[in-house]
């Protein structure tokens, strides 16, 4: 064929191809099951424990077929559900951050679950009211609590039993926490450089937010509207120091590194028995249960230290399952909403030992059955629990992003707290005034 | 000269002479015609196409519409019965013609809603049960639309509206109209062609700007008409009542289907122009030249589209949502013009990102260094050199990922490999990820270490491409190692490393995976990058316009630094040369 002929037949054919591509586009083809798509970050371990409520929800919606479809990486989890929202194709129920719900309110677009609740067969009244709190705007709320976890320090019962201190207990104050961890911080070479550490200051702000708490101060003002005149409060940059000082002055603790959780060190030297106390969530257990079950690492839970004129607070981290406004099956997504926020689910869920369940009456009967004792002190500090700022307001994560730079200031430069505390809050300042 | 026996004034320039049939004006508007026709067919075919998909898009639009406001006046009647305030829903898409000839509506319960729509029908519908799957939408059944009704809340269905189609009316004028407007064009073009065959002074180009103004006028009067169309058919449509929450429900109706038909017609009059220039560029060559660029257009065709729509377009759009305040979740997206450039100048993280990046460029030269070194080794004819070669390029190959966490583990300053190694030596352990003054080095040399392998296969091609008689040449005159190299193999791999330099420094600016996964732009923004700062704008804190406005800028970057560099390397090709 010649060479312009086969062009011509080539042109043809992309023509062709275009037009009935046009119109096939207005065909809707599927099968007769009504799919309803759901999405999370959960771990493969995670959904495997969601397996028995969603099988319960499909028997008993014959013809309905939940297709689960998760994300295990975070980031990437909220750039796909934010994509999806945006071209209009979203799925019908979602997982969702605490630190999301200012933001997707704001958008409106997410379904207030207030009035169907009750005919999807969950009482609102059975979540812990602090938790669901979280998920609610005004009168709406957004999202059913799938799970939460207070901020805590984790410690190892070996390490105080051989330097013969008594276990700390909540409500103990920056100077206990002082004198313990310089109890534990040996160095027994004398190199210099500790081979036991007392403790750890981790620069990521959700780690050290419950200490500003305790110590008085805040990050930002009541409202949200700014951080000058709260960050750079005397309260809270004497938390700020305290909190520095355990590396800079006291070198109770090993310096903050920029490496990211999975493979920080101070999780490392916590679980080799070097670090005794650390600072994290509910969520540390999955990775250590089988030691802890096995008795190979022994640990406790006690809440942040406090200054002596103030109370300690710790945030409580939650997640919730949500409905986008304009899914296409409002009825059965909320019902399929429900069933995973409810108390077989969280019971099935509780196994995995990565958060607590949302359900007082859930969580008091799993740790009334915990013999390592741990659920009962997670279950104590619930009621010293706070809303994170991130499920306050919308720009939190600018907000946060920038926090992090205080400890390292501090650290690394050298810099003073109070000086540091002054700029980041005008930087603060205005982010929020945008 | 005659016309029968000349030769071309090309063949004169390059020596040649050769005879060649001269291009009659028969020869020169059949072939014009057959293009002409060409793209004329291709245009009605696309503008049809797209036409009739959009016609039934706003006529299924124009049925659903109607349908709310019909369960919005009807509900009335059901509200007295039931007691609840209702809403119907219609979100799906289905081909159709038109609706409002026949109508009927069925209340609950939805068995006897069924019962109704089965007589409208007149077949029968599939079975109702609580979950009913055929009510949850409005679905099309042949040519008739039903609407779930529902209460308030969208909680229950419970009723239906049925709307019947009434076949080809509002589709059958535009496609009257593409067809008329082809035909046209096609009777103006094969006039104007064999004009400008007859008479030189017309180029053939000036005689297809008439046929082309026809086809433009068309496809500005399809979306005017259709516009015209849709406001119609809104003006007679009565409008929403309060009972009916269309403010939360209502489909875009006039603006999607309109802008759909003019992106369409306006891609459908490009498609024919395009085509149309590619004949006028060819048609005063001789035959065999012009079949030449018109097959080159043919194959670079899917190329081009697939670049304007896949690069130009979003290239395009990124420079439109940077002159906006744009958060994907929400629909105000209010302009702001430069504004969002103007807050870059001010941003001290933007200053910084920038220096971090222009500072981690300077990695390439190093591993280029590096490269060449590995490649002039592994280019010795030794045992075993193809394994060696395969371990150096293996990095290349690897995930970044998992480079990446690998090399977080080396750089440990209490248990990594490299701190080993150097108190081994008695040196001092260093944090390398957690100092700012060497985190950014630390990226750099993972960077170096991954690009090794590559650079070194690109620089083994070169040398493998050194005539070997020019080495012997210089060993015979008693060049040593060094001075071959410096005159003989270095020179000729100036168009490979100047190769190696560009796409080094392109991909250096567009680094992101190591710096996210190994420290997220800390310590103290020590490793902040623009790529890593337009991820965190654009999907950490949702600000798309900002993160645009700063894609833009390395975008500016990039292109000014490319030019630069593909200039020095035509001159020192040529130089090579």
């Amino acid at each position: 064929m010649p060479a312009a002929a086969c062009a011509r037949a080539a042109l043809v054919r992309v023509a062709v191809g275009c037009v009935a591509l046009a119109l096939s586009g207005g065909c809707r083809g599927g099968g007769d099951d009504i799919v309803l798509r759901m999405t999370s970050w959960q771990s493969p371990q995670e959904n495997v424990l969601d397996r028995p409520a969603i099988q319960a929800f499909e028997r008993a919606h014959p013809g309905v077929r939940v297709v689960n479809e998760p994300v295990s990486n975070q980031a990437e989890y909220r750039e796909k559900v934010i994509t999806a929202i945006a071209s209009g194709s979203p799925p019908d129920v979602l997982l969702l951050d605490g630190i999301d719900v200012p933001s997707f309110a704001d958008a409106g677009v997410l379904l207030d679950l207030t009035p169907f609740a009750a005919r999807a067969g969950l009482a609102l009244e059975k979540f812990f009211p602090n938790v669901l709190a979280m998920f609610a705007r005004g009168d709406t709320v957004l999202a059913f609590p799938k799970g939460f976890s207070p901020v805590v320090y984790y410690y190892n019962r070996a390490l105080f039993d051989a330097a013969g201190l008594p276990y700390p207990t909540d409500g103990w104050t920056f100077d206990d926490f002082l004198r313990t961890a310089k109890a534990l911080t040996i160095d027994r070479d004398g190199d210099g450089t500790p081979e036991q550490w007392g403790t750890a200051v981790d620069r990521r702000f959700h780690t050290w937010q419950a200490m500003i708490w305790s110590g008085g101060g805040d990050i930002l003002a009541p409202d949200g509207s700014r951080a000058s005149g709260t960050l750079d409060a005397p309260a809270s940059v004497r938390a700020l120091e305290f909190l520095t000082s355990l590396a800079v002055v006291h070198k109770v603790a090993p310096r903050p590194n920029a490496f990211r959780a999975v493979s920080g060190n101070e999780t490392r030297l916590f679980y080799s028995g070097r670090l005794a106390l650390l600072p994290s969530g509910h969520w540390l257990i999955p990775n250590i249960k089988a030691q802890l079950v096995r008795g190979q690492l022994a640990l406790g839970v006690v809440s942040f230290p406090r200054a002596t004129d103030a109370t300690a607070a710790t945030p409580l981290f939650a997640s919730g399952w949500a409905v986008p406004r304009n899914t296409a099956h409002r009825k059965l997504a909320v019902e399929l909403a429900a069933a995973l926020a409810g108390e077989a689910a969280q019971r099935q869920r509780l196994a995995a030992g990565l958060e607590l369940a949302t359900m007082p009456a859930v969580q008091a009967d799993f740790a009334a059955r915990d013999s390592l004792g741990l659920e009962a002190a997670f279950l104590r500090q619930v009621a010293t629990g706070r809303a994170p700022w991130g499920a306050r307001i919308a720009r939190f994560r600018e907000v946060e992003a920038q926090l992090p730079d205080i400890i390292d200031r501090v650290v690394i430069r050298h810099e003073r707290v109070a000086d540091v505390a002054r700029d980041v809050a005008r930087r603060l300042d205005e982010i929020l005034a945008r | 000269m005659s016309d029968t026996a000349r030769t071309t004034a090309s063949d004169r320039t390059s020596g040649r002479t050769s005879t060649t049939a001269p291009p009659t004006s028969r020869t020169v508007t059949g072939g014009a015609v057959r293009w002409i026709v060409g793209a004329c067919v291709m245009w009605a075919l696309v503008s049809g196409g797209i036409v009739a998909r959009t016609a039934a898009n706003v006529e299924y639009a124009l049925a659903a519409h109607e349908g709310r406001a019909l369960v919005a006046r009807e509900g009335r009647a059901l509200v007295a019965r039931e007691g609840r305030a209702l809403v119907a829903r219609a979100d799906s898409v289905a081909p159709s013609t038109s609706a409002r000839s026949r109508r009927v509506i069925a209340s609950a319960p939805l068995s006897e809603a069924h019962a109704a729509l089965s007589r409208f029908l007149g077949r029968p519908a599939r079975p109702l049960d609580a979950q009913d799957r055929a009510l949850v939408h409005a679905a099309w059944w042949r040519r008739a639309v039903s609407l779930p009704i529902k209460d308030r809340d969208e909680w229950e269905i419970i009723g239906a509206v049925a709307l019947e189609a009434s076949p080809w009316r509002p589709l059958g004028l535009p496609l009257a109209l593409v067809a008329v407007a082809a035909l046209l064009a096609i009777g103006l073009a094969r006039r104007a062609v064999s004009r400008a065959a007859g008479d030189r002074a017309v180029s053939p180009a000036l005689a297809l700007a008439r046929p082309l103004s026809v086809l433009a006028t068309c496809s500005l009067g399809l979306v005017l008409l259709a516009r015209g169309s849709v406001e119609r058919a809104q003006a007679l449509l009565p409008p929403a009542t309060a009972i009916a929450r269309f403010d939360a429900l209502a489909l875009p109706l006039p603006s999607a289907p309109l802008a759909s038909l003019a992106l369409a017609l306006t891609l459908a009059a490009a498609t024919a122009v395009i085509a149309a220039a590619g004949w006028a560029a060819s048609a005063r060559r001789r035959p065999a030249d012009r079949r030449e660029t018109l097959t080159a257009w043919g194959f670079l065709a899917p190329s081009a589209l697939h670049l304007l729509v896949f690069t130009a377009g979003p290239l395009a759009f990124t420079l439109y949502v940077s002159m906006h305040d744009w958060d994907l979740l929400r629909v105000d997206r209010p302009f702001v013009g430069l504004g969002n450039y103007a807050e870059l100048a001010r941003d001290p993280l933007f200053w910084r990102a920038l220096a971090n990046t222009a500072l981690y460029a300077l990695y390439v030269p190093v591993s280029m260094a590096l490269a060449l070194g590995a490649a002039l080794i592994l280019d010795q004819p030794l045992k075993g050199m193809k394994a060696l070669r395969a371990v150096v390029f293996l990095p290349t190959v690897v995930s970044y990922v998992a480079i990446a966490v690998v090399w977080q583990w080396m750089f440990n300053v209490d248990f990594g490999l490299l701190n080993f190694l150097m108190r081994a030596v008695q040196l001092p352990a260093v944090d390398w990820l957690g100092n700012p003054k060497t985190a950014l080095v630390a990226v750099m040399i993972v960077s170096a270490w991954v690009q090794l392998g590559y650079q070194m296969v690109i620089y083994l091609a070169g040398l493998q491409g050194i005539p070997a008689h020019l080495h012997e040449a210089a060993t015979l005159d008693g060049a040593a190692a060094w001075a071959r190299f410096r005159h003989i193999t270095f020179p000729l791999l100036r168009p490979v490393t100047v190769y190696l330099f560009v796409t080094g420094i392109i991909w250096s600016f567009q680094v992101f995976t190591l710096v996210y996964v190994m420290t997220e732009g800390g310590p103290v923004h020590a490793t902040d990058v623009l790529v890593y700062r337009i991820y965190q704008n654009a999907w950490e804190f949702r600000r798309m316009g900002y993160a645009s406005a700063m894609s833009w800028v390395l975008f500016a970057i990039l292109l000014g630094l490319t030019l630069l560099q593909w200039r020095a390397l035509n001159r020192k090709v040529d130089d090579a040369a």
